[in-house]
């Protein structure tokens, strides 16, 4: 623990004359939680680069690379199967799925957003919130092929309701918003609620508390709730499993596809390559605007 | 006294329509969220005492399924899964939290941060297939990391434990939820006014007792998020134990999705049923861990002002 | 702590009114579906030439359907799933697949269920003029004509495709012949040259593989390996937990691509695995890893395509056969054989077909190969594997048993 307590040096610390050794000795827990944060990262990246890199090899699956390639993209765009002398059409069985997994899940991220801001505020205030909690948490706890089944049977041998991109989105929602719920939480339950009073002691209409107040300062939360909600339904599978009605996901494509008797190579590797490209650019300029915004916002209404 | 109270009558009457609001959502989202999820999702209970033929149910109560599930070896799976699930939780924790404590109050560097921001969210858009797949032939026996170990001579035969073993379910976890765990710790620390931590050290609190109890508890929150994100996926992850494991190290996922695949409804049911039982007893655990600080229940509540 | 200092005020009650305001307007939430399904329900008939297929493997695909639309005037629309029966007889018998589709095909063995459900119709094999010339031996495999029914003999299938499985191994680091000199099953089992470098895989159709093992070598006493009793299962299972403890394998694998990967990394010198890995392999240049002809026997296995009962409802017998009578055409064949080494109903008009196309000495080499298949390996009685097995519950958790240990 003292090892976590050099950190809070920072905030205030004022300058003292130091030896290098006492230097060296002060700030070694801060480099340390540093050197251990990156060397995760590296763990994390170590793969994924070496993918990328093995994504225009020739031989990916012994782990060496070498003897470029780009075939492994050009099967996962125009397939696998296509015979010689054939003239190349663009198989767009890939593409279809991830065109549904990116609308479910902007959808799902959406449905995260509004829900979680429509509990989140008022969850931590309540007489029942354990208990309400405990339930909200509930997805959490069944493994989610089990609570898939369990939905399944509920609403279609139950309900008789036929299963469509309707339960797949519902299975989504599911999914993703007790993690939304969460990550609201761990902002709004320390939401200043005489922000309010003092509002509407200034003669604030309930719109203008919610939309002026309320919602810049929750933000962090609710911009936090749509991109668990987006992440968690990219890359969902188990829930889908049943609750779907012959829809692919790009989830369940790849699920399929590995249970194939031919090689997901261009897929795993060419794919995910492409996909990490995306990612990258798309999630560093989601952060920059989320997180250069949210501590001006935060600072502002504080101040005001 | 009397007065403050009046004040806070007279507060609550003026909210009243927001708060109505408020609540009519909370308690219309809740009943749908109640009969639509969790009725469903405790059925699963019930079915767990059912016994099937085919995809048809015999409306019989039994614990047939519970004794099969032991008979079959159910004992000491459930046993690894939570072992295994359990110490990597505890790892990630130990690593996450400075992490998070520095990047939340620590790190200056707004480009550095952007990138490990950036860094730190990136693997969650990838299947988990592709951020595992590359180890198993890097950790082979005759991958790159054998092969250095042996062209270097620190090794004379090939280290087989590199992969499908414990250890190579273990590092596969590590990196696949140390995100999980970093984000919701950030996300609370980050959150906390750099005033308290002022404040704590102009009345002469040692770094050491500003963290203890100042920033632990403040990021509570964050830290039974970081837990939660990362126990409960581990406990359902069928990719790592699979590839990373090779068959040797199977956790409880797997099972429960070939008693799917074979049609066994029930024997799935009864396992989920003691993965239900051994969250809720997580919770108590937690529950307890958390009374020093007030409970779980405060956990929210105590961040208020 | 600050928390003393929350006053009561902070708490708002739930009072009961505004929770059955909520509770009323949360139920007229759940009745919306209902009564849009109810305006938006329309007759989703298939489009008149087209032909929708689900099909439980993406490998069962001939590349694409350009050659069948040419061929037949028909449009093929293809939805794949995974062949788990759990999942398809869920799909099937709960989730109406037979109004969604026009062929279905399927691991065979899974239609006995479907049979009894009444979810698929017998085939009148008059209307396809390619199933009278196809061998007798495939004609009497049991998924195509099985008896259930009164009306003992009636066709419920047309094949699509099948093969006789069994495992590839590494003849000269093993000192062992190559084909066609037949190698045992113990090589995966119980070697000690293959101790720690053999794998076999999760589902339980690799217990019925060991069953068929110990059945040829006398082991052990087993009935029909391809429909086990518990007990009989159970006691494989403990043979394969033994030889687990005992280190004999190196990993128990999952998918095609954990197969590959452990042939091309030296993991293994024997692995039960499906052809087109050991296919892959060669292709990567390792040509001293070959496919065995094995002594105790093959786990043959098929998919056939079946019509579900819906189809008598809409009435489009006359394009369901004759997409199903292109299956057994020789244009299928000399796509399926050469893409996936697979054998069809009709290898014969495979070979006819690769003659008068003049396709390539390879292709023709592997339609010719599938077609020799079914004199050699296919002629071996022992084992049909079934996807549905009577005891499939207990028989994948004898497996699992195994897995887990």
């Amino acid at each position: 623990m003292t090892v976590l307590a050099e950190q809070t040096k920072y905030i205030g610390a004022a300058p003292r004359q130091l030896t290098l050794a006492q230097r060296i000795a002060e700030r070694w827990p801060a480099w340390g939680s540093i050197f251990i944060g990156y060397f995760v990262l590296l763990i994390i990246y170590f793969p994924i680069l070496w993918l990328m890199i093995l994504s225009v090899s020739s031989e990916p699956l012994t782990g060496f690379a070498g003897d470029w390639t780009l075939r492994w993209y050009d099967d996962m765009l125009y397939g696998t199967g296509q015979r010689e002398g054939e003239a190349y059409a663009v198989n767009s069985r890939v593409f279809d799925p991830l065109l549904l997994s990116l609308k479910l899940a902007f959808i799902t991220a959406a449905l995260c957003m509004v829900a979680s801001l429509l509990i989140g505020p008022i969850l931590p205030r309540v007489r029942f919130r354990g208990p309400l909690l405990l339930g909200y948490l509930m997805p959490l706890m069944v493994p989610g092929i089990v609570a898939s089944v369990s939905l399944f049977l509920f609403y279609r041998l139950g309900l008789h309701w036929k299963m469509g991109e309707w339960s797949l989105g519902l299975a989504h929602f599911v999914w993703a918003f007790p993690f939304a719920l969460l990550a609201m939480l761990v902002v709004s339950s320390r939401f200043d609620t005489r922000l309010l009073e003092a509002a509407a002691d200034l003669g604030a209409s309930p719109w203008r508390r919610f939309w002026d107040i309320q919602v810049p300062i929750l933000k962090p939360g609710i911009f936090a709730a749509g991109f668990f909600g987006f992440l968690l339904s990219f890359n969902e599978l188990p829930f889908s499993i049943f609750m779907r009605a012959g829809d692919i996901t790009l989830p369940i494509y790849l699920w399929i596809q590995s249970g194939a008797h031919n090689s997901s190579v261009p897929l795993i590797f060419a794919l995910s390559t492409l996909i990490t490209i995306a990612s990258i650019v798309l999630t560093f300029i989601a952060i920059k605007v989320a997180f250069g915004e949210k501590t001006v916002t935060v600072k502002k209404i504080r101040t005001a | 006294m009397a007065l403050a109270e009046h004040a806070a009558g007279m507060n609550l009457r003026q909210f009243l329509p927001r708060m109505s609001a408020g609540i009519w959502s909370l308690s219309g989202f809740t009943f749908l969220w109640f009969i639509g999820i969790v009725v469903p999702l405790i059925g699963i209970l019930l079915f767990s005492f059912l016994q099937t033929k085919g995809i048809k149910v015999q409306w019989d109560l039994t614990i047939k399924a519970y004794e099969k599930l032991f008979f079959y070896g159910g004992g000491p799976l459930i046993g690894r899964t939570i072992r295994i699930a359990a110490t990597m939780t505890v790892i990630e924790l130990l690593f996450a939290f400075p992490f998070a404590l520095w990047l939340a109050k620590g790190a200056k560097n707004q480009n550095l941060k952007l990138i490990t921001f950036t860094l730190l969210t990136v693997p969650f858009f990838l299947s988990p297939v592709a951020r595992v797949i590359v180890w198993r032939s890097v950790m082979s026996v005759q991958g790159l990391v054998n092969t250095a170990l042996l062209d270097i001579g620190i090794v004379s035969e090939p280290v087989e434990w590199l992969i499908f073993s414990e250890f190579a379910v273990h590092l596969g976890y590590l990196g696949q939820y140390f995100p999980a765990m970093v984000w919701p710790i950030f996300l609370s620390i980050a959150l906390i006014d750099d005033e308290y931590l002022e404040a704590s050290k102009d009345l002469g609190a040692s770094r050491f007792r500003t963290l203890v109890h100042v920033i632990l508890p403040l990021s509570l929150p964050g830290i039974v998020a970081g837990i939660i994100f990362s126990f409960v996926p581990m406990l359902g992850d069928t990719v790592v134990p699979q590839q990373m494991g090779g068959g040797n190290v199977m956790m409880i996922s797997h099972n429960v999705y070939t008693m799917i695949g074979a049609a066994n409804f029930v024997m799935a049911a009864a396992l989920s049923a003691i993965i239900l039982a051994i969250m809720l007893a997580f919770q108590v655990v937690l529950w307890a861990a958390l009374r020093p600080v007030g409970g779980i229940n405060n956990v929210f509540a105590s961040l208020h002002r | 702590m600050t928390n003393k200092r929350i006053g009561k005020h902070h708490y708002f009650h739930l009072s009961r009114r505004h929770f059955i305001k909520g509770a009323a307007a949360g139920a007229v939430i759940m009745g919306a579906p209902a009564v849009l399904k109810g305006l938006t329900r329309t007759a989703k008939g298939a489009e008149k030439g087209t032909i929708r297929m689900l099909m439980t493997a993406p490998t069962i695909i001939p590349g694409d359907w350009k050659t069948f639309e040419a061929e037949t005037g028909l449009k093929m629309q293809d939805t794949v799933m995974k062949d788990d029966p759990g999942l398809f007889l869920t799909e099937m018998q709960v989730n109406d697949a037979g109004d969604r589709f026009d062929i279905i095909s399927t691991l065979a063995g899974v239609e006995r269920p479907l049979i009894e459900g009444g979810n698929i119709i017998p085939i009148e094999h008059k209307n396809i003029p390619n199933w009278a010339g196809m061998p007798e031996s495939i004609k009497a495999v049991p998924y195509l004509t099985r008896g259930l029914k009164p009306e003992g003999g009636t066709v419920w299938g047309t094949p699509l495709v099948m093969n006789a499985d069994s495992f590839g191994y590494f003849p000269d680091k093993l000192g062992l012949p190559y084909p066609p000199e037949e190698v045992s099953w113990s090589l995966v089992f119980d070697d000690e040259r293959t101790k720690g470098k053999s794998s076999t895989g999760t589902m339980f159709y690799y217990l019925e593989e060991c069953a068929m093992y110990l059945k040829g070598s006398g082991k052990q006493q087993i009935g029909d390996p391809a429909n086990m009793t518990p007990e009989e299962a159970n006691k494989v299972a403990d043979y394969m937990i033994e030889r687990k403890k005992a280190g004999q394998f190196r990993s128990i694998h999952t998918t095609f691509d954990d197969q590959v990967q452990l042939i091309k990394n030296g993991e293994v010198l024997a692995i039960r695995c499906w052809e087109p890995a050991v296919k892959e392999a060669q292709k990567a240049g390792m040509k001293d890893f070959v496919y065995s002809n094995a002594t105790e026997g093959y786990m043959k296995w098929m998919h056939g395509c079946y019509v579900p009962a819906q189809v008598a409802d809409r009435g489009n017998f006359e394009e369901v056969y004759k997409a199903l009578n292109w299956i057994l055409s020789g244009s299928y064949a000399a796509a399926i054989s050469p893409l996936r080494g697979y054998v069809s109903g009709r290898p014969d008009l495979g070979a006819q077909y690769a003659k008068e196309k003049g396709l390539d000495a390879a292709a023709a080499a592997a339609i010719d190969e599938a077609q020799a298949k079914l004199g050699k390996k296919f002629a071996k009685d022992l084992f049909w594997f079934t996807g549905a097995p009577d005891h499939l519950a207990e028989i994948q958790a004898a497996t699992d048993r195994f897995v887990n240990a």
